[in-house]
């Protein structure tokens, strides 16, 4: 231990004494583990958010999506097929082995959203009233729709908390009406406030709620207008079973929509845990090729290191003479070089975590994209860059100590 | 008692291509604890090799030699280092300092391969500065320090773990004659205290003041005798 701090003590003081030198190195090396820590922070941060998406579709749902076409292509295929429908629904429900309940989903783009003086812009869903159990929502007023809003086409709703906001501001929302298009709805449910994101995972668009309005899909589908073009239904999501394995019965449904739309494929059908075991091996993926280009650019740090530590060698090599003559063992010259080595390499690994970090935050607050630095990769880059460092010291640190003392002590 | 150095026809030879030069040639003497002796040569007539091996440095290719009872061929490279850490303290013409330590690092640097705390090996390297007269050097650097202060500072260093002997190469070889003398009167003092001092130089003068004197010549011994009786031998009138 004392051995240790010793070494560490003459490291320190012969990096000391060519400080451009060793700044220079330490840079190869703060570079390296820098990167590998930034770019990992953002495949981090992308898993992250890909996961969030997939789990609000829901890793025990199957999601069909009904598909958009140009106006002519729709003519033909609404020859064929009327598209998602309620036949589908119960189709799915009755047939499909693994299923708990299929639920749908009506898109509504109204042209306008107002409460007395107050407009607001939102999205307009009607869905079913077991919609809840297929998206989580979390309800800040009031209740959701529920069988009998269903059954009775009530006109009612629930509203985003954006919604709530541009509507009545900060006067209770509950049982007052909002007017979506030319029809009145008495707000029965407020949702909590969400962050904003909007993305899209394979065409299923994934949007906070803060603007959008929930209806009971049969007051939407009997008292709004619609294109009487598109489908009934523009999404209906499939709640499995627990055990019903997602991939197989996604392919049911796919069999059955098949038949039941006379061939025409006129939706898409998402399997969030399919997504979810893709996800992750783009992430496997993505590590592994990061890791490769964390490898060589630590790697050439790790030159730098050899070049430098075969530099001092060279200039040393009389001091070298001079501690075998007071009695330092070959062991203890070759410890010396290889402390040296591994203190520059844990120094540059030391910046460069700190580096990491720093754009890791810099891409967060400035490419408003997520970053998450994981321990492991702290320690990962720490450790790859130590054993590179000690690993690129050993040579030099076995020539130093091979050196013939009474050569080394007349060198010039 | 067993002499402290004990060499029985040993010889070194140095491969050059196909020739093989014999640096020593079948030297044999001892040296007991206490001793102030001088070995005295031309240039090239062996005096370092000899040196080197007394010290541990180099080992003989015939012959044997035994430091303090042991013998030095059977040793390992780690006991070599060792004998040169415990029983020996060199004494260089060109100091061989560290130029980027101050004098009391440099001092204390054998006390690093004892495995000593730095405190203590502080202490005993200011001790040893003390003791050459350089107690108020401490903390400067070979580069601040005179050429006798320098060499006062490797003889410190030589001295700080109180070893069996000092080798001392051409110690005052550059070094001008004041600083010499000086330098001289210091090994005297050491000797007087009871050190085994073995002062290796061409300049007869240095060896004559030497209680014993061992001239070679072309790698072997042309006599073993009081300083002044040796220092001079085979040395043309007028040379020295
Ligand atoms: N490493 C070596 N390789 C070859 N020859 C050497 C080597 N070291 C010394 N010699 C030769 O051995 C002889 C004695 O050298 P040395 O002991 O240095 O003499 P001195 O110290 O008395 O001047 C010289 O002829 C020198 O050239
Ligand atoms: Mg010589």
């Amino acid at each position: 231990m004392r051995r240790l701090l010793d070494a560490f003590v003459t490291a320190l003081e012969s990096l000391a004494e060519h400080k451009l030198r060793t700044t220079l190195t330490m840079l190869g090396m703060m570079f390296g583990v820098g990167a590998v820590i930034a770019m990992l922070s953002i495949g981090a941060g992308a898993e992250g958010r890909a996961l969030a998406l997939i789990d609000r579709l829901g890793v025990h749902n199957v999601v069909i999506h009904a598909r958009t076409f140009k106006p002519e292509e729709l003519e033909e295929i609404r020859k064929k097929t009327p598209g998602l429908s309620q036949r589908d629904v119960d189709a799915i429900g009755e047939a499909v082995p693994g299923v708990a309940f299929a639920a749908p989903k009506i898109e509504i783009e109204p042209y306008k959203v107002l409460a007395g003086a107050n407009k607001t812009i939102a999205q307009v869903y009607g869905v079913g009233h077991r919609h809840r159990e297929v998206t989580p929502f979390r309800l800040a007023e009031g209740r959701f729709l529920d069988r009998g809003d269903e059954f009775h086409h009530a006109q009612v709703c629930v509203i985003g908390a954006g919604v709530r906001r541009d509507l009545f501001g900060a006067d209770p929302a509950l049982g007052r009406d909002v007017k979506i298009d030319d029809v009145w709805f008495e707000v029965i449910g407020v949702l909590e406030p969400e962050p904003p994101t909007t993305a899209a995972v394979q065409g299923v668009a994934v949007i906070s709620t803060e603007h959008e309005i929930y209806l009971p899909f049969t007051t939407a589908l009997r008292k709004l207008d619609r294109d009487p073009m598109k489908a009934p239904f523009s999404e209906i999501v499939v709640r499995l079973e627990q055990t019903a394995p997602a991939a197989e019965t996604g392919a049911v449904i796919g069999t059955l929509l098949d038949r039941l739309h006379g061939g025409v494929v006129d939706y898409d059908i998402v399997v969030p845990e399919a997504l979810l075991r893709h996800s992750r091996e783009t992430q496997q993926l993505f590590n592994l090729v990061m890791g490769l280009i964390a490898g060589i650019s630590l790697l050439v740090g790790g030159i730098g290191i050899m070049n430098i530590m075969l530099a001092s060698v060279l200039e040393q090599t009389r001091e070298i003479g001079v501690r075998r003559a007071v009695g330092a063992r070959r062991a203890d010259i070759r410890f010396q070089f290889l402390v040296t080595a591994f203190t520059l390499a844990m120094l540059g690994g030391l910046l460069g975590v700190a580096l990491g970090l720093g754009i890791a935050r810099g891409v967060a607050a400035y490419a408003d994209w997520p970053t998450v630095v994981t321990t492991s990769s702290v320690v990962l880059s720490l450790g790859v860059s130590v054993v590179v460092g000690v690993g690129s010291g050993l040579y030099p640190a076995v020539r130093a100590a091979r050196l013939d003392p009474i050569q080394a002590l007349h060198a010039e | 008692m067993a002499p402290l150095i004990e060499l029985v026809d040993v010889a070194r030879y140095y491969q050059m291509g196909d020739q093989r030069i014999a640096a020593l040639d079948g030297v044999g003497f001892a040296i007991e604890a206490g001793e102030m002796v001088a070995i005295v040569g031309t240039s090239g007539s062996g005096k370092s090799t000899l040196l080197n091996i007394l010290g541990c440095l180099d080992t003989p290719s015939r012959g044997a030699y035994r430091l303090a009872g042991r013998d030095v061929q059977a040793m390992s490279d780690d006991d070599l280092a060792r004998a040169r850490n415990q029983l020996i303290g060199f004494v260089f013409q060109s100091f061989q300092l560290l130029h980027r330590a101050t004098a009391q690092k440099n001092v204390a640097l054998p006390l690093v391969y004892r495995g000593l705390r730095a405190r203590e090996r502080n202490r005993l390297a200011a001790e040893a500065l003390t003791r050459v007269g350089l107690g108020e050097r401490m903390h400067h650097r070979p580069y601040q320090l005179s050429g006798g202060q320098r060499q006062r500072t490797a003889i410190a260093r030589a001295l700080v773990g109180t070893p069996a002997l000092l080798l001392c190469d051409e110690p005052t070889g550059n070094l001008d004659s004041a600083t010499s003398e000086d330098i001289m009167a210091l090994f005297h003092t050491l000797h007087r205290e009871g050190n085994t001092i073995l002062i290796v130089t061409h300049e007869p003068s240095i060896a004559a003041r030497c209680p014993r004197a061992i001239r070679i010549v072309d790698g072997k011994i042309l006599a073993d005798g009081p300083g002044r009786e040796v220092a001079y031998l085979g040395v043309t009138a007028g040379a020295a």
